[in-house]
């Protein structure tokens, strides 16, 4: 006798298909816009965040979550995952940032900004249950929790901006750019060489503290897709793929509607910062991807199960949403970027600061991993 | 019976206002140039030897129908009084250019010019301004517009006729006269720095950038220029300038007394404003830079002010705006 | 109720960017501040060789 195995219904997948008409009629219009605008690139970078969003959401990629294992248990799966995706993506940027006209990597000083901010922020993300790119795809996946994350990610932003120029004037050193050394194909070996290092490293470390290192497959299949979006959107964008200054673009002209005065803010009126403030919120590379990152994610959520149907979390978690967002925000102004802007993007560009970020998150998501029990939220 | 001397006095008022008119309507040779010449003044003088009648009103067949007894035509678009240069459509054509076009119309250094527009709207009065302007710039000084054009002509039932007029050419020699024009680098210099006020002669939604020539690249004002439509200056009623009160009026609530440059999008409405504050009410250093918008967005790092919006943009992609 | 809290975020946030936009000047490419001469970070901060000559 055969039994046939069902499939309780309630298990079945429900599209949501509010949102998810929703998320796509959302980005066609943000897309028709640009398009007649006369902007392609732009569109194909709302597109590319699009596609990130559905890439992270999917393979569920989270550096917050990654790290977190790495420092709590030796587990490094997630963390040699990253560094395979910075490794996808530097084998173009790198390359292309030093030899095509008008194409540039993520620099940035070295000095106490970078390390301060780099260290506020990984207190934030471990708060927070997300960093730059988990803040974007998981709000638009659904958690009303990661709003909270992103609305005051804003305004951290807006006041990191505002304290930027004094923590520059503590002095610090030019960027450290591996191709301003060894050349384009150079540069390129020796960014492959560090992240090679680094991945061997952070093995042994998971091996001495009898843990894994080995990605599981959908980590891997993630890592390559997202590493090649992230090329899709350097080229695209002519620089690589960045997600706080559209947070901060976003909160100073909301700012600026609610009246502030941005006239004597020393960032506002550097050039980039000045014009981003002044144009459309569509003209500005690092929003565009954002906003089709959301969309995405949303699109992907919201195709796969309800959406947004998970009860809010206690109020002390919604606490910790709040402060963690607060301190990304303002981490990632002061260290010039986040996960994404400042590691992903500096070392796949074969700058220095890349991994000095990084050492310094990490130092940072280890006080806020000793923080989370306070809020309510588990150590591992 | 009268007597012959009663006659004679009661003929002496009428022989007294008959010298009179006669020596009004004959001045001497030393009678100043005016900018503008009425129809009646017109009139008077269609037989001067040195008086040449220029008709600049577009289409040979427009002149052919109708127009004022021994006046030479010109076409404004085609004759040549505007010509491309460097790819800039509507520019001020070189010095053999000049003396060919100006001496087969008929027109030499001593010749007293009267150009004649259509009279019908203020934008055909540019196109005298421009024509008027031109001949100075050659070094034709006697130059005059008829006020009122051909239409105001014609309106006073004056003669007119029909047909072909050949002209009968002459040897011009021209003298550039650079007091009168600035070109593009001037006007980068004085936008940088000052010096002059710029004065637009577009329509207000030409400055604000809603609108622009299509032969223009881009959108927008020269930073710092203040607008004066041209067609502030025109009576829409009567088809003539305004009056001399009222033109220095506006020009003083608009423009500072002071080193000017008008501009429009082809240096034709421009002219307009040129003519009026320099010719009429007799402005010291007011210049024409005659490649005006169409020239100066040739060139995509000049700068430019516009209100436009995306929205504009947007409207004129989906086939409802401009 | 979450889905509420979303439904009007994502309404009020397309509508808020779509304003942005058209209300903004008629201009040129999308950029980033990387762009601009002088820029020494993602954000478009001034290199410290540069700031300590000013």
């Amino acid at each position: 006798m055969t039994t046939i195995a069902v499939t309780p219904a309630a298990e079945l997948p429900r599209r949501d298909w509010p949102f998810l008409i929703a998320a796509v009629l959302g980005t066609a219009v943000l897309v028709a816009l640009v398009w007649l605008d006369g902007q392609p690139a732009s569109a194909a970078l709302i597109l590319g965040g699009f596609a990130l969003g559905i890439a992270f959401l999917k393979s569920e990629f989270s550096f917050t979550a990654a790290w977190r294992r790495f420092l709590v248990n030796g587990e490094a799966g997630g963390l040699i995952g990253a560094l395979l995706l910075i490794a996808v993506a530097a084998t173009v940027i790198v390359p292309v940032a030093a030899l095509a006209p008008g194409f540039g990597g993520a620099i940035a000083p070295i000095g106490p900004s970078l390390i301060v901010g780099a260290f506020v922020f990984g207190i934030g993300m471990q708060l927070a249950n997300g960093c730059g790119s988990g803040t974007l795809y998981t709000a638009g996946g659904g958690s009303g929790r990661m709003l909270i994350t992103l609305a005051l990610f804003i305004v951290g932003s807006v006041i990191g901006s505002l304290h930027l120029p004094a923590f520059l004037a503590l002095g610090g050193i030019d960027p450290v750019l591996a191709s301003n050394y060894f050349g384009a194909w150079g540069g390129l070996a020796v960014t492959l060489a560090s992240i090679a290092i680094a991945a061997g490293l952070i093995a042994a470390i998971a091996k001495a503290r009898g843990a894994n290192f080995k990605p599981r497959p959908l980590i891997l299949v993630g890592a390559i897709a997202i590493g090649l979006l992230s090329i899709a959107v350097f080229l695209a964008g002519h620089h690589p793929w960045s997600v706080t200054f559209g947070f901060t673009v976003w909160g100073a002209k909301l700012a600026a509607l609610a009246g502030y005065d941005f006239s004597h803010a020393e960032f506002w009126q550097w050039p980039g910062p000045k014009r981003a403030l002044a144009a459309s919120i569509l003209s500005d590379t690092s929003s565009l991807t954002n906003l089709g990152m959301i969309l995405g994610a949303m699109a992907a959520a919201a195709a796969a199960k309800p959406f947004a149907r998970t009860a809010w979390p206690p109020l002390p978690s919604l606490l910790a949403a709040a402060i963690g967002g607060l301190l990304m925000g303002w981490g990632a102004r002061i260290g010039f970027g986040c996960n994404i802007g400042a590691f992903v993007g500096g070392v796949a560009s074969g700058s220095l600061h890349g991994w000095i970020w990084f050492a310094a998150a990490l130092a940072g998501c280890a006080i806020g991993i000793r923080l989370r029990p306070l809020f309510g939220l588990s150590r591992e | 019976m009268p007597s012959f001397r009663s006659f004679l006095r009661q003929l002496a008022p009428l022989a007294a206002a008959a010298a009179l008119s006669f020596a009004l309507a004959f001045p001497g040779h030393a009678e100043t140039v005016t900018p503008l010449v009425s129809s009646g003044w017109l009139k008077q003088h269609l037989g001067d030897a040195d008086v040449l009648v220029l008709d600049v009103r577009p289409g040979a067949d427009t002149f052919a129908s109708g127009h004022i007894p021994g006046a030479v035509h010109s076409d404004y678009d085609k004759a040549g009084w505007r010509v491309t240069r460097n790819g800039v459509p509507f520019m001020l054509p070189t010095i053999a250019e000049l003396e060919k076009l100006i001496g087969e119309t008929g027109i030499d250094e001593d010749t007293r010019v009267v150009v004649v527009p259509a009279g019908a709207v203020f934008t055909d009065f540019g196109a005298a301004a421009r024509v008027y302007w031109t001949l100075k710039v050659a070094g034709v000084t006697k130059v005059s517009i008829l006020d009122g054009g051909y239409a105001g002509w014609a309106a006073e039932h004056n003669k007119t006729d029909t047909g072909v007029v050949k002209p009968s050419p002459k040897i011009f020699t021209a003298t550039l006269n650079k007091a009168l024009f600035v070109d593009a680098r001037e006007v980068e210099a004085i936008e940088q720095k000052g010096g002059a006020t710029l004065v637009d002669a577009r329509p207000a939604t030409f400055f604000a950038g809603k609108e622009k020539a299509p032969a223009s690249q881009a959108y927008g004002h020269i930073p710092g220029a203040v607008n004066l439509d041209s067609a502030t200056f025109y009576d829409a009623k009567t088809n003539r300038l305004r009056p001399q009160a009222e033109l220095a009026a506006l020009a003083a609530t608009a423009v500072p007394v002071g080193p000017t440059v008008t501009y429009c999008n082809t240096g034709h409405w421009a002219a307009t404003d040129w003519f009026v504050l320099s010719e009429v009410l007799g402005r010291q250093d007011v210049k024409l830079y005659y490649g005006s918008m169409v020239d100066w967005t040739a060139d995509a790092s000049r700068p430019l002010v516009s209100a436009r919006t995306k929205w504009d943009d947007l409207k004129k992609k989906l086939g409802f705006g401009s | 109720m979450m889905r509420v809290v979303y439904a009007i975020v994502l309404i009020a946030g397309i509508a808020a960017v779509v304003a942005d936009h058209l209300a903004s000047p008629s201009s040129a490419r999308a950029v980033s501040p990387e762009d601009f001469a002088g820029a020494c970070a993602p954000c478009g901060a001034p290199c410290p060789s540069v700031q300590k000559k000013s």
